[in-house]
This record gives structure tokens, C-alpha cells and sequence, in this order.
């Protein structure tokens, strides 16, 4: 895939922080960290976004904006100079993302039509929710289309290669473990990036805090101190919270850490706590976590041009899933807690390398997009085209698949059977009868190449008939029209869909 | 060449490199072929079944992503038009006689698609100046961050002794928190104060005068090594003295 000669830039507006990369590495946009924290919010006279928001009284601020978007919000509730109301998420995602264009800007990372920019977005987000982005961050100013976008994950499989000389293909499962989030992608990587299944789950590390903290009321329990008992027990909790935060970050490095307490407040003045007891907190949520990266796995075998329907890969032993897979990497802030790569070591086979995408592993995303425009992307999961078919001269159409719309959906593999894509002509309300033709919009800025019979996709004459339409799309790139004339077998050339 | 002379010519490719000898089979091959197709060619040509089973699913990733096999559903077929084709490309592989029919309408497709796609803004890459220009800005950011981070780590430190102090925290709890803070910073002690060691001039150094290696010493401050990812910094020797 061609390279681009345009400086790049990278945006990770994540849920979290918002962070900004060149190729040469991150790019310091904060006042004193290197991301901006993502918090926007009223302040007298204006929306103010970043480490200023943080000054506001928690009512007049909203944390995570991002969320609006995975949530599909159009309104959240903040304390405005007019008073408490329902405000547009656009407005505040829109100051969020004009204040680190800003300030990339300074820093020499002009985002607003010198620079390629790529922008980072959830696998799990759909083609409403990309486009939303992508509009938002062009009214902040920024040069971008659908194109920019970059999965997460990708991005953070992209940090890994740009480091090396990859001779042959090589299959990816990227473990994201952030704050909110769980996400968890099957890649294959060589001179391009292919996805092969994404998914993304609430399943992440805030919790963990909140664990440990119980687990450390429960030890001074057994050491003889009872919090609620305590002449200040809110206090105290306060202090444990704290205190948990610290150990996860303790443990990190050392085999034990050690909980300092105030002897005035708890009666005694420390506590030793185990990496061993913060794994046995830790492990439900790994246990889950196995069976999300279980069920990328299967789902990448349908993409993966391994033949076979939903029932042969439900039998397929999760060893042979596992075995497939080189390396195994490590993205997002809670991959530093030793466990995770512990309980994946124990998951894949010793062939299987576990590594961390970049370091630190937080900045793998951001990394990943500075360098996408390097790697030319083909997302088989969620492909980046829509299909119309129109009819009276363009007149009238139809969206028989909408871009970015998974392929294969979880609860498909479950059911067994054949699993695909698919519309037809009673849920797209067609005519009984005339002729029509197929559409390809391409949301990458690459072709589709994908035929039908002899015949392009794009362009391809069909006979309307409301009863025998039928559109199916397969994961390993199949397609299948029925129309009034009979029935057109056809593929997507080798998902060569998107890229730079 | 004869069947057999053929056979074994297959056999021997595909012991040197299974993925050359597949693609061997698909060039060959006049219509796509599927797993099994090749498999049996490859078996046809005295490579034998268990060695085919064997390796076929590394070579199957391979074909997924080789610049000259196209893989359509559950078929593989040799494709002379490359994956990132150009629309010149396409047209000069359009005037060739031996383009297969398969190709022909993917070629048909990229043409089409250039005809009707407009450069954006007509825009070219920027020269290169461009981002020599801004690197200066970037890098005095960075600068400014490695300052800030490695202060930081300093005035975290002393908020936490100082917290620990407060807090009347045990020798042992102190000390294992500091270290475990520096440790994070990639910085390994030498040594422990109090403890009885044997002098070593390359990690020690006397708190007064001079002594001889091997002489027997008390540790009076730690020593750090940072453990940089690419070498080891010696920051400072333990203080030690007789």
C-alpha cells in the first residue's frame, strides 16, 4: 500500500484524556501531563475544556463527553450561567476537540488542512456514530473525513509494527484494558492492517479500585479493625480508596506494597498487601475478560478466510483459536497491572508472544494514529462502504448496507448456522416491480473492488421485484444477490477496501 | 517434462517453501481453486497428505495476505493485478493479451473509479521543510514534558515521605515505598543503609579518605543504578564507610 508524504498527525480523543502524536512520538498538549484531561465544561462566560474544566464545581462540568457519543446522547445535564439545563454534547465535544487542535497547533501539529489527520474511534461505534465524530471534529476545525478515522485497537496495533520489520503476516489480538473499557480486536498485520474482529465491552479497570478498597476494609477486618466502628469511618474509606489506587500502581513493580495509615485514624499503622491478593480481586474480571477474547477468536474465523459455517467454529477447540494467534498485545493503562499478562500468558500457547503495544501502554493508540497513514487498513468486521440501490434515475434509493455495520454478530456465532449479512426487498419497502442498480460509496477514500458474476458491484443492474430481493454479505467476503432475475454470486476482491 | 518428473518437482518445492508450491498449483490453475483443490494437487504432485495438513494453515494465512493470490469466499486464485493497483497500472495490464477474465472487470472497476474521483483540492505532499518547521515547536513540548515528569517524580517523592512521616510509618513500611517509588522511575538500589558489606570501588564510594577493596564496610547511604531501556546509568555509588 502507498505511503503518504504528508505529515501526519495523530488525535486520541478518549474517554479519559485526550492525547495528540506525530510520527516522532506524543506530542505534549497538557499543561503539565502530556494528554489534556477529557472534561469540558460552563464557565462564566464560556465553554472551557481541559485542565481549566477541572476548576469548575462538579456541576458545571461533564467528564468523559465522549460517552455521549457511545451512548448515543444528544443532551447532557450541566450548570450553565443560565442555570441547570439539558446542553447539546456536540457543542461541548466540539470545544473539547477545537482546545487540542489548539494547542497541537502550538506545538507545530497544524491540524486543520496541512496535516493528514487521523482521529481515533471505538471498533464497537457505528457508521452514525463515526460520522458524528467526523463532523464534530471538522466544525472544531480539523481537516478530516470518515477516512481519518482509525479503530482504536488498530491504532494500537499499528504502534506495535511501526516499531518493527514484520517479514510475514502475523495475526494480532490486541487486549485493550483502559479505564471504561474493555476492547479487544483480532488483526492481521503485515504490509496492511486487516481487522478481522472487534469488539468492545464495559468491562475495564475503574472497578478494580473500588475492589481492592473492599479487600483492604475486609484484611484490617481480620487484623482487628473495624472500619465502621472508627470514630470517622467516611474518613477512613476516604483514605482506603486512596490507598487502593496506590497499591494497583505499588504493585505494578514489587511482589508487596505496603498501606500506610494514619495510626490516629485506624489504630495501627500499616498494612502489607500481596500482588497475590490483589490478583484473587482482579481474577472474576479476567475470567470474563477470556471469554470476550474467546469470542474474538471465533468471530475471526469467519473473516479469516477459514472456511467453515457458525457450528464448525463453535467446535473448534479454543487451543486451535489460541494457537493462531503470534502475538498477543498489551494496550490501555490497566495492561500495566502485571495479572493481565500473567492470566494471557497462561491463555495462549508458549509460541505466543504477550506484549505491550508501545510504552507506555496508554499512549499505543495515539502512537498507532500518527503512524496509520503508513499501513494501509481493511476492516472485514465493520466494512467502510455503504451499498445503495437506486432506482427512477437516482431518484428513489435504498442503504441495503450500511457502512460500518458488524458482519457478524455475537449471537449469530451462538445460534450456529449460516452466518451473513443480510436484507431483503419486504424490510427495504422496494417496488414489486422496474429496474433499479447497486451503488458503492466508499467512506475509506480507496474503491471497493468487489464483483458480481462478471460485472462490478458498483453499477450492477437490478430487476426489482419486493418479494424475491435478497442481499447478503458473508465475513469471508462473499456476496449473493437475488433479484427478479435470478440469483448473482459475487465477492469482495481480498477486502482490499480502505487504507492510504 | 514428465508427470512424474513434474511430481517430484512439486514435491521439492514444497519442501523447500510450501507457500511457493501452492502458488506454483494457483498460477497453473485455470479457474480458482478451493482448499481441498489444492491440497489434492499438491498430494497429486507426491507431497504427502499429513505434511500438506500440517502446514496448510500457515500457508493459509500467507495466501491471505500474498500481493498476487486473491482470495474470493472459499476459493484462491493467481491474480496478476496487484493489490494497491494504480489506475495507470490498470490500463497498461488492460492492454496485455493475457489478462484473465476474473481480472478484467476489477481492472475495468479501478479506471472507472479514477475517472470519476476527484484529487482532493488537488493537493500534492507537502515538502518535507514543512515538518522541519514545526519540529522545532514539538520538540522544545517535549523538552518541556521530560522537565516537568522528571519533576514531578521528585515532588511526588516528597510528598509522599512527607505524608509517611506524618503518619509515623515504620522504617521498614518507609523504606519499602520509597524504593518501590523509585523503582517505578527504572531506578534499582545498591545496597541498604545500616547494612555490613564488602567494599567494591566500582559501586561504593568512601564517605571520607580512601579504601581498599575487599575491606569490610557499612552502608551509610544507598547507591542507585537507573535501568534505562537501552543501558545502565550509574546515578550514584553507596556511601560507605570503614
Amino acid at each position: 500500500m502507498s505511503a503518504t508524504r504528508r505529515p501526519t498527525v495523530g488525535l486520541d480523543f478518549g474517554t479519559s484524556t485526550t492525547s495528540v502524536a506525530s510520527p516522532r512520538g506524543v506530542v505534549p498538549i497538557g499543561t503539565d501531563e502530556s494528554w489534556m484531561p477529557s472534561v469540558v465544561g460552563y464557565g462564566d462566560v464560556s465553554i472551557v475544556a481541559g485542565e481549566e474544566a477541572l476548576e469548575l464545581d462538579p456541576s458545571q462540568l461533564v467528564r468523559s463527553i465522549k460517552r455521549a457519543i457511545t451512548d448515543n446522547r444528544t443532551f447532557v445535564r450541566v450548570d450553565t450561567p443560565t442555570g441547570i439545563r439539558d446542553v447539546r454534547a456536540d457543542d461541548l465535544i466540539v470545544a473539547l476537540l477545537r482546545e487540542a487542535a489548539d494547542r497541537a497547533a502550538a506545538r507545530g501539529q497544524d491540524s486543520s488542512g496541512g496535516r493528514a489527520v487521523q482521529l481515533g474511534c471505538p471498533a464497537m461505534w457505528d457508521g452514525r456514530q463515526r460520522t458524528r465524530l467526523v463532523e464534530l471534529a471538522r466544525r472544531a476545525g480539523l481537516a478530516v473525513s470518515l477516512a481519518s478515522l482509525v479503530d482504536e485497537p488498530v491504532a494500537a496495533g499499528i504502534a506495535w509494527l511501526a516499531r518493527r520489520e514484520v517479514r510475514t503476516p502475523q495475526r494480532l489480538l490486541v487486549f485493550d484494558m483502559g479505564g471504561g473499557t474493555l476492547d479487544i480486536a483480532v488483526l492481521n498485520v503485515g504490509k496492511d492492517v486487516s481487522v478481522l474482529a472487534a469488539l468492545g465491552v464495559a468491562e475495564a479497570g475503574d472497578a478494580l479500585d473500588e475492589l481492592i478498597a473492599e479487600d483492604l476494609d475486609n484484611a484490617l477486618g481480620a487484623s482487628g479493625v473495624d472500619v465502621d466502628s472508627l470514630s470517622a469511618p467516611r474518613r477512613a474509606r476516604g483514605r482506603l480508596r486512596d490507598a487502593a489506587r496506590e497499591a494497583k500502581i505499588g504493585l505494578s513493580t514489587m511482589e508487596e506494597h505496603v498501606v500506610v495509615l494514619p495510626r490516629r485514624l485506624f489504630g495501627i499503622s500499616d498494612l502489607w498487601y500481596t500482588r497475590e491478593q490483589l490478583n484473587a480481586v482482579f481474577a472474576p474480571q479476567l475470567d470474563r475478560a477470556e471469554l470476550y477474547v474467546e469470542a474474538a477468536l471465533r468471530a475471526a474465523q469467519l473473516t479469516g478466510h477459514v472456511p467453515g459455517t457458525a457450528s464448525d467454529i463453535l467446535r473448534t477447540p479454543f487451543e486451535e483459536l489460541a494457537a493462531a494467534v503470534d502475538v498477543v498485545l498489551l494496550s490501555g493503562g490497566m495492561s500495566q497491572v502485571p495479572y493481565v499478562a500473567q492470566r494471557l500468558r497462561e491463555l495462549f500457547p508458549l509460541p505466543t508472544a504477550i506484549e505491550v503495544a508501545a510504552t507506555p501502554p496508554e499512549s499505543a493508540v495515539v502512537l498507532g494514529l500518527a503512524n496509520a497513514a503508513r499501513y494501509g487498513r481493511i476492516n472485514m468486521y465493520r466494512p467502510a462502504f455503504d451499498i445503495l440501490l437506486e432506482w427512477n434515475h437516482g431518484r428513489e434509493s435504498r442503504t441495503v448496507y450500511h457502512a460500518y455495520t458488524p458482519l457478524v454478530e455475537t449471537r449469530q456465532i451462538a445460534r450456529g448456522g449460516d452466518i451473513r449479512y443480510e436484507r431483503n426487498g419486504t424490510e427495504l419497502s422496494l417496488p414489486p416491480t422496474g429496474k433499479g442498480k447497486l451503488k458503492v460509496v466508499s467512506h475509506s477514500g480507496h474503491r471497493v473492488r468487489a464483483t458480481l458474476g462478471v460485472r462490478s458491484l458498483d453499477g450492477f443492474p437490478v430487476a426489482l421485484n419486493e418479494e424475491k430481493f435478497e442481499f447478503a454479505i458473508y465475513p469471508n467476503g462473499r456476496i449473493s444477490l437475488t433479484d427478479g432475475s435470478g440469483t448473482h454470486d459475487g465477492h469482495i476482491a481480498d477486502w482490499n477496501l480502505s487504507g492510504t | 517434462m514428465t508427470e512424474r518428473s513434474r511430481g517430484k518437482a512439486l514435491a521439492g518445492r514444497f519442501a523447500g517453501d510450501p507457500v511457493a508450491a501452492v502458488c506454483h498449483v494457483l498460477r497453473r490453475a485455470a479457474a480458482p481453486l478451493t482448499a481441498t483443490d489444492i491440497k489434492q494437487a499438491l498430494q497429486d504432485g507426491g507431497v504427502a497428505k499429513a505434511d500438506v495438513d500440517r502446514v496448510w494453515p500457515r500457508v493459509q494465512r500467507k495466501l491471505a495476505a500474498h500481493d498476487e493470490v486473491l482470495v474470493a469466499g472459499r476459493t484462491y486464485r493467481w491474480s496478476v493485478v496487484p493489490k494497491a493497483v494504480t489506475a495507470t497500472q490498470a490500463l497498461e495490464l488492460l492492454g496485455e493479451a493475457r489478462i484473465p477474465a476474473g481480472d478484467k472487470a476489477l481492472l475495468v472497476d479501478v479506471v472507472r473509479a479514477a475517472l470519476t474521483h476527484q484529487p482532493e483540492n488537488g493537493k500534492h505532499a507537502e515538502d518535507s521543510s514543512d515538518a522541519e518547521d514545526s519540529s522545532d515547536a514539538e520538540d522544545e513540548a517535549r523538552r518541556r514534558q521530560s522537565a516537568i515528569d522528571a519533576v514531578r517524580a521528585l515532588a511526588e517523592l516528597a510528598s509522599e515521605a512527607e505524608e509517611l512521616a506524618v503518619n509515623e510509618a515504620r522504617p521498614e513500611a518507609l523504606i519499602h515505598r520509597l524504593r518501590a517509588r523509585v523503582k517505578r522511575s527504572g531506578l534499582e538500589p545498591i545496597d541498604r543503609a545500616g547494612d555490613e558489606t564488602t567494599f567494591d570501588r566500582r559501586r561504593h564510594k568512601p564517605i571520607d579518605g580512601a579504601i581498599r577493596d575487599g575491606a569490610r564496610v557499612l552502608v551509610v547511604r544507598p547507591g542507585y543504578v537507573w535501568k534505562a531501556p537501552t543501558e545502565e546509568v550509574l546515578i550514584a555509588k553507596a556511601v560507605v564507610e570503614e
